[in-house]
Parts: structure tokens; C-alpha cells; sequence
């Protein structure tokens, strides 16, 4: 029974950060039909601006995260400006093709950037409250895991209010559903995408913060959780960024459920081949209601 | 049509490097990254085949090159000879793209990319979790490691992956490939039997992986398998080919040349900037050139063409 | 009110409109007719915005708009009803028309135009909580019409209104146009393939071929020209001297 409970509050734990990862992948790629796969890269980003923050004006890790979500924010318009906008014109076919390979060639510069400005060490941000552990219902959980569990609860819900019940947030879902037909009923769609690439990679900052206070960040230690967050999405169903809530608590369970069966080391893999049984046997995604007509 | 050009250049060309290292007597260094080079110019050929061509952008070759420099360096340390033991890897490793191959190729773009990416990344995982350390072949063969066969070796596979790939061109199934790239659902409403055409170009393009993980194999000698399986496998060969040219024979050529021998002479100058300076050139190719520099060249020859026979476009 | 001078449209290499001129007065109906592939559409969603001539003039109420984004040709006016009416699928019929009134100036009166609205087209008020890719070929059309309509436009521009809609409900959307037309000075242009459609609606016509005007006038003198005989009602009408 109290594996079960460990199961469930590390699965939740870890699953919401997954959820955040993964939103803003999807805020690009969903919205836009980009495929940023320098999304770990900007995590990690963020992680950097975290810690140097923390490093040299002694800024609390969570007091740095507006600073941290506005720098990244507008790296994300810049991301958009710079690069995204220029495929436009192109079918999207040939926009997925080349986003992937555009923000590919983007890992290779930022990652090496990083490297050359602050060496390939591996970092973390060590506060007085980092090895704090909190024990609820008999389970001990990180003091950082659940601070970052409740950011990430907190983003997420605002992030789906934003859509739901804002006029931008209706601009974004009409964008997502029919770029053209957005634009004939009045919607700037380039400065809709403009603003939902830079919140996308604000969130990527965010996870960055949690990461480099739960876990250690460094230039070239992106990519596992651009995994993650491309699981999360094709777990959730192509345009759905709603539904990459639940997914990422589902690949959360999952996660620690096999952790605790298999250990560790193989924690990856596990979610890597369920993504692969996912894409080949369902790969409009877990929570995807189907096609709808029109 | 049988281009008689390009098999004589190519042609020359080998006999270029063939020569190369009994006239001038290279340096060790040098050897190394003219093996690289082969390597690369095989593995690049090797995505041509899937993803310059039919534009499948299969991101986990590294999959296939890891399999087979696995095995062979596993046969080959029981005392299989090398040249046995590589052809079993080469095997292995075309066997894997069948097995992964009819599952993920029904997959469309980003997910038949991000679920190559992930089966590869999966392999590196489980491979270095449970041989953690390098494997050292006896000290016999250290010992008697000499450049020429492992430099030869590597050149003969670089020469026959792009004898495969202008074959393929000029074939009906370079045909079919091309229009699949193209237009999926248009070729596949002219008839074309897809799937089947997704199988053999992936079996292609795994033998091609294969022989280069061989070569590799016989040319470290000492190998960490984990290693075998990292992302820059799958990624170096994608960017050469980008660069070069997608769906062209010289095309992965130029860009690997430019990829091991133009790199390193950039770090010379450079120093730790030269992969930046890459990564901005590779997305600059990628956005304005988006042929490649082959395939610009290609495109330049035709307006050319156009203009002489006054048939230039209509628009300004 | 709408003027379109000399407008030439390639799709890459491939010319679609060789030098298109028309225009749209106040409160007219105005059609483009003509045969598939003839450049309507094409006409359409240039002054839509969605296509950028590489010569020629389109002017607004005294605006060059042909430079302009849609969603500043929506603000000046003009709305365009796409073909295949291109919903908003995943969204609720209540949020397809919100989107409608994107615009700042349409914004504002969103309550008061959606009121009105229902009133025009009961069937959306009813389902508006309702999912628009769940809606019948009719009610999308409704719905797109209705969308268009929240912005507040002095010209609407429809394409292809009757592609796949039965009889009744294509004669309805008419006649909501053509009151629409006579009671709020709504100017129209419509491009339609039933051409005794188009022509009945309509104050003048222009009929189009291979991108380029080939003939135009009032729309009753129009349907009763060889040319429209010919091409949509057969060569035997044109003998029978119906």
C-alpha cells in the first residue's frame, strides 16, 4: 500500500513537470506545426539564466522565475522572428521538415554557445531549502519536486484559462484549427504565433528553473527532455494542448510505477518504448476524440 | 540514362585517393580523418537513401550503425576474421530495420522522425546499461594496427554507397523514391505500391549504415558500445546531406567533406566557435538553400538553361 | 466602393489572373460566373488578402489594400466567406462567431451583433454551445456566413456558397442575402458555380474564363447572352432560343 502511495505522489510529482515540458512544446508544434526540437535546449536555457541569477545576485530560484519566463519569452519571439516566420509560405509538410531541421541546426549553436560560455560542466542550484524532505501519508517527498509540482500545476492552469476564456486565447485555438480562416476573420495570426512561440519557450524557462533546482542542468542535457515532451504530445494527440495535462501525469505514473520495478537506470527507456507502442498502434494519441469533420 | 560524367569524375576520383597515400606519405592524423571522412560520406549516403530521396527523415541511424559495429566487434574479438564478422554485422543491422522497419514506417513526418530519434536513444540506453565498458580486443591486434587496409577498407564502402546510390538514381526505384518524397499521396494514387518502397529504401539505407558501422569497427578497434549509439551518428550524416544536397549523389559527399575535413580546419582557426559557426551556416543553408549546395548548383544550371532556350519564367 | 485595376496573380510559376478589373459599387450583388479553374477564387482571395498580386490595384472606399494582411482588410470592411466554409472545427459554434469579431471595431459591438444574428439564423442560437465540426453541411455554412457577418462587414465576399448543400437550404442563404442586401446596404460579391443562381441574385455579373474577364453587365441581360447559354446551359438551349 505504500508503494502505492510513492508510486502515485512521485508519478504526479514528476508528471507535472512533464505536463509543463511538454505544453509548451505543444504551444509550438500544435499551434504553429513547427517542430522546435531545440525545446531542451531553451529548458536548459532557462536553468542557466536560473542559476546565474542565483549565482552572482543571490536571487532566490523561485523570485528569479519572472525575470527568468521574460528573458525566454522574448528569446521566443526571436525564435519566431528570426527563424519560424520565414517558412510561412511553405505547405506543411515541408514546414515540419524544415522546422525540425532549422531548430536542429539551432541545438548545434546554442548548445555550443553554452558550452564555450560556461564549459560543459554539469550544474545545479543548491539553495538552504534543497535537500529539505517533506514527509505526507508516510511517503517522503523532495521539498524542490513539490515546490516545482505546484508551479507547474499553477502554469498549467493558467495556461488553459488563457486559452479557454481570453479573446487571444480564442485567437491561438482558431490559429491552431485554420490559419487562413483565422486570418479572414481578423486575427494577426503572426503576432498570434509570435506571442504563443514566446510564451512556449517562457514555459520551457520555467521547467528550466524547476529542473535546475530538482535535478542539474547542462549545454548538451536538452535533449532527453525534448523526449519527453514529444512523448507527452503524441500522448495527448496531435492539437490538443489541453489534453498534455493529463498525458504528462499519465507518463508520470507510469514512470515511477516502473521505477519501482525495474530501477532507474532503464527510467528513459521505459517511456521511450511507450511512446514507440503509442505512435505505432494509436498515433492520433491517447485522448484524441478521433477526426472531426469539417 | 546513363550519366557517363559523373562515373568518370567518380571514378577519377577514387583513383585520386586510391593513389593519394602511396605517393605522399600521410600523417597519422590525416589518416584518421580521411577514414572519418569515408565513414561519414557512407552514413550520409546512407540517410540519402531514406530521407534525401523519399524525404523519411529517419533520425535513429545510429541505430543501425551502432548494431553493426556491435556485432562485428563482438565476432571479431571471438576470432572471426574481420572481413567475416562485418558482413554478419552488416546483416544484423539490416535485419533491425525490417524488424523496427514495418511498425514505424507506416508513421507520417514528425513521428516517424521523433519515433526514430526515440528507438535509437533507447538502443544507446539499454546498450550502456548493460555493457557499461569499452571492449578492448586483444593486445595482438592493437599492436599490428596499420593505417593502409583500415584506409582502403573504408574508401572501397565510401565508393561502393555512392555506386549504390547513382545506381538507384538512375533506377526505377530512384523513381519511385523521389516521387514518394515529393508527393506521398500523389505517388501513391499513381500506384506506387508505398510501404514496399519505404521497406526496401530502409533495408538500403541500413545495409549502407551497416558497412559504414563495420568499417568504423575495424578502424577504432577499441570500442565503448554505448558510443556506438549516440545522437551524432544519426545527426552528423543528416546535416552533411542537408548541406550538400538532398536526393544527390555528390551532394553527401561535399557536405561530409566539409563536415570532418572543413570543421576541423575551422577548429584550427576557430578554436571552440567552429561549431557554432556551423550550426549558423547549417540553418542558413536550410533556410535559403534549401537544395543543398549541390542542389542549388542543379537549380542555377537550369535557370540557366531557361534563359538560353527564352523560356524564363514569367515572373519577375 | 470596391475597385479591382488590372490585377495579375501567379501561384509560383503558374499565372492564374491575367489582368482582372471589376468593380463593386454600394449596396450592389455583384458575381463572378464562370467555369472551374477560371480564376474566381483566386479573384476572391486576392481582395481577401490571402493572395498578393504581383501587379495591379485593389482599392477600398479611397485604401489600396492589395499590400494590405487580411486582418487589416477585415478591419476596413471587407469579409470573406471561404470556399468550403472553413470553420473553426474543434470550437463551439458561440466561439467560431466570437472569433468573428476579432476586430477592434466589431469587438465592441459583439453583444448587440450576435443577438442579431440569432435572430437571422435561429438554428445557431439554439446549437451555439455545440461543436461546429459536428454541424450538417447547411449550418456550416450558416456559421461561416454568421462569422462573417460579427465582423461588421460593408462588402461580403462568398465563395462557392452552394457547393454540397441541398436546394432548400441554398435557397434560403439567398434569400437571407438578399435581405441582408436591401436592408442593412450590405454590398455583396459572390462567386458561385450555378450560374442561374449567381445571375438571379445578383444586380451585374462578370463571367470569367482562363483568368480573365471575357465579358460583363447587368446580371438579367447576362443570362440571356450566348456566351452563358452555351458554356452552362448546353448548346441546345442556345438553338432552342430559350
Amino acid at each position: 500500500m505504500e508503494a502505492v502511495i510513492q508510486i502515485l505522489a512521485y508519478g504526479i510529482m514528476v508528471g507535472s513537470l512533464y505536463a509543463l515540458i511538454g505544453m509548451g512544446f505543444s504551444l509550438i508544434f500544435s499551434v504553429m506545426k513547427y517542430v522546435n526540437i531545440a525545446q531542451g535546449t531553451f529548458i536548459m536555457f532557462g536553468g542557466y539564466a536560473c542559476f546565474f541569477l542565483f549565482g552572482y545576485l543571490k536571487i532566490d530560484p523561485y523570485l528569479s522565475i519572472p525575470p527568468v519566463m521574460v528573458i525566454m519569452f522574448f528569446m521566443g519571439a526571436a525564435l519566431y522572428k528570426l527563424l519560424f516566420s520565414r517558412l510561412s509560405d511553405l505547405p506543411v509538410g515541408l514546414r515540419l521538415n524544415s522546422s525540425m531541421l532549422i531548430t536542429f541546426g539551432l541545438i548545434w549553436v546554442l548548445d555550443n554557445t553554452a558550452t564555450l560560455l560556461w564549459t560543459s560542466d554539469v550544474r545545479s542550484v543548491t539553495t538552504s531549502y534543497t535537500g529539505k524532505v517533506i514527509t505526507l501519508a508516510g511517503v517522503r517527498l523532495g521539498f524542490t519536486g513539490i515546490a516545482g509540482m505546484f508551479l507547474a500545476l499553477i502554469f498549467v492552469m493558467a495556461l488553459h484559462l488563457l486559452l479557454t476564456k481570453t479573446y487571444f486565447g480564442k485567437a491561438v485555438r482558431a490559429a491552431t484549427d485554420d490559419a487562413e480562416a483565422a486570418a479572414i476573420s481578423g486575427i494577426n495570426v503572426h503576432r498570434t504565433f509570435l506571442i504563443s512561440c514566446g510564451i512556449g519557450i517562457a514555459l520551457a524557462g520555467l521547467a528550466g528553473v524547476v529542473i535546475a533546482t530538482t535535478y542539474s542542468i547542462s549545454p548538451s542535457g536538452g535533449l532527453p527532455w525534448l523526449l519527453i515532451a514529444m512523448v507527452v504530445v503524441v500522448l495527448a494527440g496531435e492539437g490538443n494542448v489541453s489534453w498534455v495535462f493529463p498525458a504528462g501525469l499519465l507518463l508520470g505514473l507510469i514512470e515511477a510505477a516502473s521505477v519501482f520495478f525495474v530501477g532507474a537506470s532503464y527510467r528513459e527507456a521505459v517511456s521511450l518504448l511507450l511512446f514507440i507502442t503509442v505512435l505505432v498502434f494509436k498515433p492520433e494519441g491517447l485522448f484524441a476524440k478521433g477526426s472531426i469533420v469539417g | 540514362m546513363v550519366d557517363w560524367k559523373k562515373w568518370i569524375l567518380g571514378g577519377l576520383l577514387s583513383i585520386g585517393f586510391i593513389i593519394l597515400p602511396l605517393v605522399f606519405h600521410l600523417h597519422s592524423s590525416i589518416m584518421n580523418l580521411l577514414i572519418l571522412m569515408f565513414v561519414y560520406i557512407t552514413l550520409a549516403q546512407s540517410f540519402n537513401v531514406i530521407g534525401g530521396m523519399a524525404l523519411q527523415f529517419h533520425m535513429g541511424i545510429a541505430a543501425f550503425f551502432g548494431t553493426s559495429a556491435f556485432v562485428t566487434h563482438v565476432l571479431w574479438q571471438q576470432g572471426i576474421p574481420i572481413y567475416l564478422a562485418f558482413l554478419a554485422g552488416t546483416l544484423a543491422s539490416m535485419v533491425l530495420s525490417v524488424v523496427i522497419g514495418l511498425p514505424t514506417l507506416r508513421l507520417k513526418g514528425m513521428f516517424f522522425a521523433i519515433g526514430t530519434i526515440a528507438l535509437a536513444e533507447t538502443m544507446r540506453i539499454v546498450v550502456s546499461n548493460v555493457w557499461p565498458l569499452t571492449i578492448y580486443m586483444p593486445v595482438s591486434v592493437s599492436a599490428n594496427f596499420t593505417f593502409p587496409p583500415r584506409y582502403y577498407f573504408a574508401l572501397m564502402i565510401a565508393v561502393f554507397a555512392c555506386v549504390v546510390i547513382a545506381a538507384i538514381k538512375q533506377s526505377k526505384l530512384g523513381l519511385a523514391l523521389v516521387s514518394l518524397g515529393d508527393d506521398q499521396d500523389a505517388a501513391q494514387v499513381s500506384g506506387i505500391n508505398l510501404f514496399k518502397y519505404k521497406i526496401i529504401a530502409l533495408v538500403i539505407s541500413s545495409m549502407l549504415a551497416g558497412l559504414a558501422g563495420g568499417v568504423y569497427c575495424y578502424f577504432r578497434v577499441n570500442i565503448n558500445p554505448g558510443y556506438l549509439f549516440v545522437p551524432l551518428w544519426s545527426f552528423e550524416p543528416i546535416v552533411a546531406t542537408a548541406i550538400g544536397g538532398m536526393g544527390t549523389l555528390v551532394g553527401p559527399i561535399i557536405g561530409s567533406f566539409i563536415l570532418v575535413i572543413l570543421s576541423d580546419i575551422f577548429a584550427l582557426v576557430l578554436g571552440e566557435a567552429h561549431l557554432i559557426i556551423f550550426g549558423i551556416l547549417f540553418i542558413l543553408v536550410v533556410l535559403y538553400y534549401p537544395y543543398g549546395i549541390i542542389g542549388s548548383f542543379y537549380k542555377i544550371q537550369i535557370l540557366f538553361s531557361r534563359i538560353a532556350t527564352g523560356r524564363a519564367s514569367a515572373k519577375k | 466602393m470596391l475597385e479591382v485595376k488590372e490585377i495579375q496573380v501567379f501561384y509560383g510559376d503558374l499565372q492564374a489572373l491575367w489582368g482582372i478589373t471589376l468593380e463593386v459599387k454600394q449596396r450592389e450583388i455583384v458575381s463572378l460566373v464562370g467555369s472551374n479553374g477560371s480564376g474566381k477564387s483566386t479573384t476572391l482571395r486576392t481582395i481577401a488578402g490571402l493572395q498578393k498580386p504581383s501587379s495591379g490595384a485593389v482599392q477600398f472606399k479611397g485604401t489600396r489594400t492589395e499590400k494590405l494582411p487580411p486582418h487589416e482588410i477585415v478591419e476596413l470592411g471587407i469579409c470573406l466567406v471561404p470556399e468550403g466554409r472553413r470553420i473553426f472545427p474543434h470550437m463551439s459554434i458561440l466561439e467560431n462567431l466570437d472569433v468573428g469579431a476579432y476586430t477592434i471595431k466589431a469587438r465592441d459591438q459583439r453583444d448587440k451583433t450576435l443577438l442579431w444574428l440569432y435572430e437571422l439564423f435561429p438554428i445557431l442560437a439554439k446549437r451555439n454551445r455545440q461543436l461546429a465540426g459536428t454541424l450538417s453541411g447547411g449550418e456550416q455554412q450558416m456559421l461561416a456566413i454568421g462569422r462573417a457577418l460579427m465582423s461588421k462587414p460593408d462588402l461580403l465576399l462568398i465563395d462557392e456558397m452552394s457547393l454540397g448543400l441541398s436546394p432548400l437550404v441554398v435557397k434560403e442563404l439567398s434569400r437571407v442575402i438578399r435581405d441582408l442586401n436591401e436592408t442593412t446596404a450590405l454590398a455583396v460579391l459572390l462567386v458561385e458555380q450555378n450560374v442561374r443562381l449567381a445571375l438571379n441574385l445578383s444586380d451585374r455579373g462578370y463571367i470569367l474564363e482562363n483568368g480573365r474577364v471575357v465579358d460583363q453587365g447587368n446580371a438579367k441581360e447576362l443570362s440571356q447572352s450566348d456566351r452563358i447559354k452555351k458554356a452552362y446551359l448546353g448548346a441546345e438551349a442556345v438553338k432552342a432560343g430559350s
